[in-house]
């Protein structure tokens, strides 16, 4: 039986995410607001690239503890093939619209049928033009094809708040930590958005007052805090954490 | 994202808390909360890749559920015997700190606690 979205109940778990202070409070409320929208289980994601080949991953699981474990045994919740579908989409969509799947697919999808996901709604975040972060929220239903019928009208409407709230909170979360990790001062996020607006040492020296030699040394100091190869790497990072949201146009 | 689990409230950290996992050995934590125990997989990629999934137990029972795969062992037994102490010392807190473990879903009581 899918029990029924009320709407007031779920606004105000979704209202509540933003007091979580932590992971484990989040992951409560996340059930919590998962419930209220009458759906059986949920997972959040959060995707970031932190080099070429590799991204770091976040997922929370809303669901059986038991299919969370299976499911994070059997690899990256980016290759999971709804997020990969959510990755080519900009709107709401549900696993009906998947396209035909490859044997491995279909058993990842499976495993998920038989806990909570029978159908999906998959919801992928926007992000910053020009980044490549990625969150996705899936909720699932025991029914198939719930989220095509008149009665999950109030879901479908409500999910996106929910996404909404949960990147919100998880961007503070990510600017917060890659900031105390980095040791990173307002001074240093301003240098790294003059390297994101693609300054080079002359120009960056002219507009901060100091030698050449100094912005070249700051720089090298911090592309070790970021633990990044190179300036542009570690003002790449920077960017997909959040951190020169507020500093584009310094 | 690989400092995350050393940024719980000191009231939420684990044994093994700041314990940096190797390159491609998963590391479960487990911290206490209102409904039951929260625990973490953490596995370092390459770099500065780390993954994190978090999920959560409602009861020993799903614990015992999970403890019973193979892999949440990682071929250890001494590590499957550590998990199991730590989620029984977190289970313990987590009584402790709250009225009941009820599992959150369609029946739970929804809205912001007191």
């Amino acid at each position: 039986m899918v029990a029924a979205a009320d709407a007031t109940a779920a606004l105000e778990a979704i209202g509540c995410l933003d007091d979580c202070s932590d992971m484990p409070g989040l992951l409560v409320q996340l059930f919590e607001a998962t419930a209220a929208l009458g759906a059986r289980a949920c997972i959040y994601a959060v995707a970031i690239p932190e080099d070429e080949q590799e991204s770091s991953c976040l997922a929370m699981f809303a669901c059986d503890p038991a299919f969370a474990q299976d499911q994070l045994m059997r690899g990256p919740i980016p290759q999971h093939p709804w997020f990969r579908f959510a990755r080519t989409r900009s709107l709401a969509a549900t696993d009906a619209d998947l396209p035909a799947a490859s044997e491995h697919d279909r058993a990842t999808v499976e495993l998920a049928r038989h806990h909570g996901f029978a159908s999906c709604l998959i919801l992928p975040t926007a992000t910053q033009v020009g980044l490549e972060r990625l969150d996705v929220l899936c909720l699932g239903s025991d029914q198939a094809r719930w989220f095509e019928r008149d009665e999950s009208r109030t879901t479908r409407l409500l999910a996106p708040s929910l996404a909404a709230a949960l990147n919100a909170w998880f961007t503070r979360h990510l600017r917060q930590a890659l900031r105390s990790a980095a040791q990173l001062s307002e001074a240093d996020l301003c240098l790294l958005a003059y390297e994101r607006q693609g300054l080079g040492t002359k120009a960056i020296s002219s507009r901060t007052g100091q030698t050449e030699a100094a912005v070249d040394s700051r720089f090298q100091r911090l592309n070790h805090r970021m633990n990044c190869s190179s300036r542009a790497a570690s003002a790449r990072r920077a960017a997909e954490y959040g951190l020169l949201d507020r500093l584009d146009r310094v | 994202m690989s400092q995350d689990h050393r940024s719980l409230p000191r009231s939420r950290q684990r044994s093994g808390a700041g314990t940096r996992p190797r390159v491609g050995m998963p590391l479960v934590q487990f911290a206490p909360v209102k409904a039951g125990v929260a625990a973490c997989r953490l596995l370092r990629g390459r770099g500065n890749a780390v993954s994190q999934g978090w999920y959560l137990f409602t009861s020993a029972d799903q614990f015992q559920a999970c403890a019973a795969h193979d892999e949440l062992r990682f071929s250890d037994p001494l590590q499957l015997s550590k998990l199991r102490v730590e989620f029984e010392a977190a289970l313990g807190a987590a009584s402790a700190s709250g009225p009941s473990l009820e599992a959150p879903g369609p029946g739970a009581k929804h809205g912001r606690r007191s």
